[in-house]
């Protein structure tokens, strides 16, 4: 049989000379995967016990249908009537109704990588080595039986068995399409548009794609694009816990194993294909799936329909048609619907599991009976989510705390002040809902009620979040904070690390009414500033008494300016307001107009679209906030002793906006460079992370 | 003798205007020596206009010791101030003046989050006998501030005693003592108060408190009552060594 087939001059598979992109070849392919009988797909799923068991278990009838002693290396999966696992070195394959044995073979030193089937029919992708030293394996199981087996030397992907045709992926680009009989290649396609790491049959449609999204098969894969025809496009944005939206079948390790926590975070979703035109996701939903969380959320900008929270951690999740199944770490299978996230039904009387594979294209697990749950309940599902004490869940508290300050609910801002001050919350997650609540538009009675609240030992009462708080009060230009700012600019049991904020938002608020309290403050502390945070508000003080009072606060300036007691970055912070009311005095000498007009656009309220803040610090950033110092920084280089430098490499430790530590290399350019860094401010990021990054500066 | 008052003043207040450290302290002190009334208003305009940690330290000082009452609004805004050390000072300089406003004033910084202003508040309440403070002091010994125990038994009333002596035994002793003391001195305590007071720690019998009592006839030198002293003397005799 083997010399039949190798001495007809078949070309096999996968050969270097195979053309590709050969429109008559994918014609022929695409009409064979469209005339293929729509695949029914078993409602069965498959998990591996905490027992160290493989398990069939039914989501239709809610019962366990099986159970086995095994030790798979990976999730098992799902292969039409078959569930492939890999033991050791062999590829088995049980009966998905039965857990019977079906076949086995050996594995070689390769491990799985992907399986598919259809009825009997059962294709399995190996490998092993990676890139160009990978060798990768296809084999068609038919029953119990082998029908064909076809290596080649390139990574392979996750194949799809679809009526007579077997596609499988490889080497990135590539998708073969094989006779189901022969095992014989008769058509090519290379992807000039991406990566194709599987394929997938779904809602009777066959889809090709990777990580980074999914196209349909269809005739518009003749140009080679998988974007030309229906397709849909991942979100790139960093979801917590980075799950891909297709796992990466050319990863060194394109499974997890059983106890992998990435079987606990994970994307699903169901594609559809509307009118024939576009690829969405059924019910709209992306499924983020989180330890013991599931996000609802927008296929396509990300925006969230729901959150539900479960007591233990997930195991397994399948987006269906009209809902989500999941399976608990204890055994509990329960079906949630798509528009609502409520509960539909679930059973606990599976075992305690380690992964639970759940079978797609369901439509018979339950109907959605649910609605819509009202805003405010993903509001406080989201409160609930982002409040979670489970330590694990940090990533996705921050998606919550992000999310959270999205809603335009007043009551949100409520809850990121309830997160801002909760200091028993992961610091990451507190600082997150303090930079949310500064950029709060809605919920100023909250914002105020807030502040009227001072530290009082007796009373037990805490004070609030300040500087959030007072820059809360900015961007709502809320007035009716003033005299409450200055009720705690005036405390001495208002923490000093929120004053700098407070003086800055003093300013932006523009209520003249700030500045005496404002000046008795400066005037009081300029020359005791008592510890680097009030000196951080001092230092911001000119500032805001320029703003406040323009002209006015030269006296109060002044008198810092004389006095030779004053702190000096205090005074030095003064006498720059000075020359800036100097040189706004002399150009209104010059231009009187200007004047009226500059004025004029200073009284007018700055309705500034709140900019959503960097995740994290990047080199683009610091450039930016190196911007003011950059001749300076040139002439550091240029003017090293003994000879210029070429270029210095720094080290930066930044949090908050503030540079804690400067590194620099070469040694002697230290001195000259650290404090021009420092001088500069540099992003709030929304993780408000302690962050260290490496610069480098080169001569110009 | 006024003009060379004057003179003396303007030289100080030249001296306040100086841009050194040192010529500063000199004006202080100048002022202090100088311990009329209208060595006052210099000293709080120096203070308002901004002082290093010391110098501020060395005028509020000074101000206590002119004892004048004009400096008393000085004092209540350093109440205010943010290091802790200097409100004290400024309890004190009210403790001193005695103005209106003090008690409720030092009411405020019961709740102060430094236990060491909230401590001076309460020696400050009761230094003022403040009675109508009583209720809030007891809140604040409910709160592990024992100095409240001495102001208690300062302002406290005599039917408010016995509420006193229900913290025996559930606060350590040594915070409780110098309340007994004040009340055992009180000339308006009457005698069987006093007497309850001393039945009551001779029931408690603790080493501690015959060393007490024996602390109490020392300190009091036989001015107290001689029922009371009889008394005590007697609680000495029977609480077992």
């Amino acid at each position: 049989m083997v010399c039949s087939v190798a001495c007809a001059g078949t070309p096999g598979a996968f050969t270097a000379r195979y053309p590709d992109n050969d429109e008559g070849d994918l014609a022929v392919l695409v009409q064979r995967i469209d005339a293929a009988p729509k695949r029914e797909t078993a409602p069965i799923g498959v998990g591996v016990s905490e027992a160290h068991k493989v398990y069939g278990y039914d989501i239709a009838t809610r019962r366990l249908l099986w159970e086995i002693p095994a030790q798979p290396r990976f999730a098992p999966q799902l292969a039409g009537a078959a569930v492939v696992l890999q033991e050791g070195d062999r590829i088995i394959g049980l009966d998905l109704k039965t857990g019977a044995q079906r076949f086995q073979f050996a594995a070689t030193g390769m491990h799985l990588v992907g399986a598919d089937g259809e009825a009997d029919g059962c294709v399995v992708s190996l490998v092993s080595g990676q890139g160009t030293f990978a060798k990768s394996r296809v084999v068609l199981m038919r029953g119990g039986v082998r029908s064909w087996s076809r290596d080649l030397e390139f990574p392979v992907g996750v194949p799809a068995l679809v009526g007579s045709v077997v596609l499988v992926p490889w080497s990135n680009q590539y998708l073969s399409g094989l006779e189901a009989v022969s095992g014989n290649e008769f058509a090519r396609l290379r992807v000039r548009d991406g990566v194709i790491s599987h394929a997938l049959v779904s809602g009777g449609r066959v889809f090709a794609g990777s990580q980074y999204g999914i196209g349909v098969l269809s005739h518009d894969i003749a140009t080679a694009n998988l974007q030309t025809g229906p397709h849909y496009v991942s979100p790139k944005q960093e979801l917590p816990g980075r799950p891909l939206f297709l796992r990466d079948a050319y990863a060194p390790a394109p499974l997890p194993q059983p106890e992998s926590a990435e079987n606990r975070i994970r994307l699903t979703w169901q594609p559809e294909v509307v009118d024939g035109k576009s690829v969405q996701m059924a019910g709209g939903n992306l499924y983020l799936v989180f330890y013991r969380f599931v996000f609802a959320l927008d296929a396509n900008d990300l925006a969230l329909h729901w959150v539900y929270t479960h007591n233990v951690d997930l195991v397994g999740a399948r987006a269906e048609r009209d809902g989500l199944v999941i399976g608990d770490a204890k055994g509990e299978v329960r079906y949630l619907a798509a528009q609502s996230g409520g509960t539909l039904w679930f059973e606990r009387n599976a075992p305690p599991s380690l992964v639970l594979e759940l079978p797609p294209e369901q439509s018979t697990v339950g109907g959605n009976a649910d609605t819509a749950l009202p805003a405010s309940d993903v509001r406080k599902q989201l409160a609930a989510a982002a409040q979670d004490v489970d330590s694990r869940l940090v990533p996705v508290r921050l998606l919550a705390v992000e999310l959270l300050s999205k809603l335009t609910d007043p009551a949100a801002t409520l809850d990121l002040l309830a997160l801002c001050e909760d200091e028993r919350t992961t610091v990451g997650v507190r600082k997150a809902a303090c930079n949310a609540l500064r950029q709060r538009t809605t919920g100023n009675e909250y914002v105020l009620g807030a502040l009227r609240r001072h530290a009082a030992y007796l009373e037990g009462t805490a004070a609030p979040p300040v500087g959030a708080l007072a820059k809360a009060a900015a961007t709502q230009n809320e007035t009716r904070a003033t005299p409450l700012l200055i009720a705690h600019l005036r405390d001495p049991n208002t923490p000093t690390p929120g004053l700098s904020e407070l003086v800055r938002s003093l300013g932006e608020l523009k209520d003249a009414s700030a500045a005496p309290p404002l000046s008795e403050f400066f005037l009081l502390y300029h020359a005791d500033p008592v510890d680097e945070h009030v000196t951080r508000a001092l230092e911001l003080t000119p500032e805001a008494l320029v703003r406040l009072q323009g002209e006015a606060a030269r006296d109060t300036l002044s008198k810092v300016v004389a006095d030779p007691l004053s702190a000096g970055s205090v005074q030095q912070s003064a006498r720059k307001a000075l020359a800036q009311l100097d040189e706004q005095a002399r150009a209104g000498e010059k231009n009187p107009e200007a004047e009226q007009l500059a004025a004029q656009r200073a009284g007018e309220p700055a309705k500034p679209e709140p900019a959503r803040p960097p995740a994290h610090i990047t080199v683009d950033l610091i450039n930016q906030a190196l911007l003011p110092v950059h001749d300076k920084l040139q002439a550091c280089l240029r003017d090293a002793k003994p000879d210029a430098a070429f270029q210095a490499r720094v080290v930066l430790v930044v949090e908050d906006g503030q540079v804690l530590m400067v590194s620099v290399l070469p040694e002697p350019l230290q001195s000259c460079i650290e404090p021009l860094i420092r001088s500069q401010p540099f992003p709030l990021t929304q993780l408000s992370q302690r962050e260290r990054i490496s610069y480098v500066i080169k001569r110009m | 003798m006024c003009a060379r008052g004057d003179d003396q003043i303007a030289a100080a207040k030249a001296l306040l205007a100086s841009s050194d450290h040192d010529e500063i302290e000199t004006g202080i002190q100048s002022l202090g020596l100088i311990g009329t009334p209208a060595a006052v208003a210099p000293l709080i305009d120096r203070v308002r206009a901004g002082l290093p940690a010391d110098l501020l330290e060395t005028s509020i000082v000074t101000l206590m010791a002119l004892g004048q009452p004009q400096a008393a609004p000085l004092f209540f805004e350093l109440l205010e101030y943010r290091r802790p050390d200097v409100r004290i000072r400024a309890i004190e300089g009210i403790v001193a003046l005695k103005p209106k406003g003090a008690e409720e004033a030092m009411q405020k910084l019961l709740s102060d989050m430094d236990p060491r202003v909230r401590s001076a508040a309460a020696l400050a309440l009761g230094e003022l006998k403040a009675a109508g403070s009583v209720e809030l002091l007891f809140r604040a010994l409910d709160h592990g501030n024992f100095e409240a125990s001495q102001a208690i038994g300062q302002a406290v009333r005599s039917d408010q005693v016995p509420r006193l002596l229900g913290y025996l035994g559930t606060i350590p002793f040594r915070a409780l003592s110098p309340a007994f003391t004040e009340i055992l001195q009180r000339k308006d305590i009457g005698e069987r108060d006093k007497l309850n007071v001393v039945s009551r720690l001779q029931d408690v019998g603790t080493h501690e408190v015959k060393n007490y009592f024996g602390d109490v006839m020392r300190a009091t030198g036989g001015k107290l009552p001689p029922a009371v002293s009889r008394a005590v003397v007697q609680a000495m005799q029977e609480i077992a060594d």
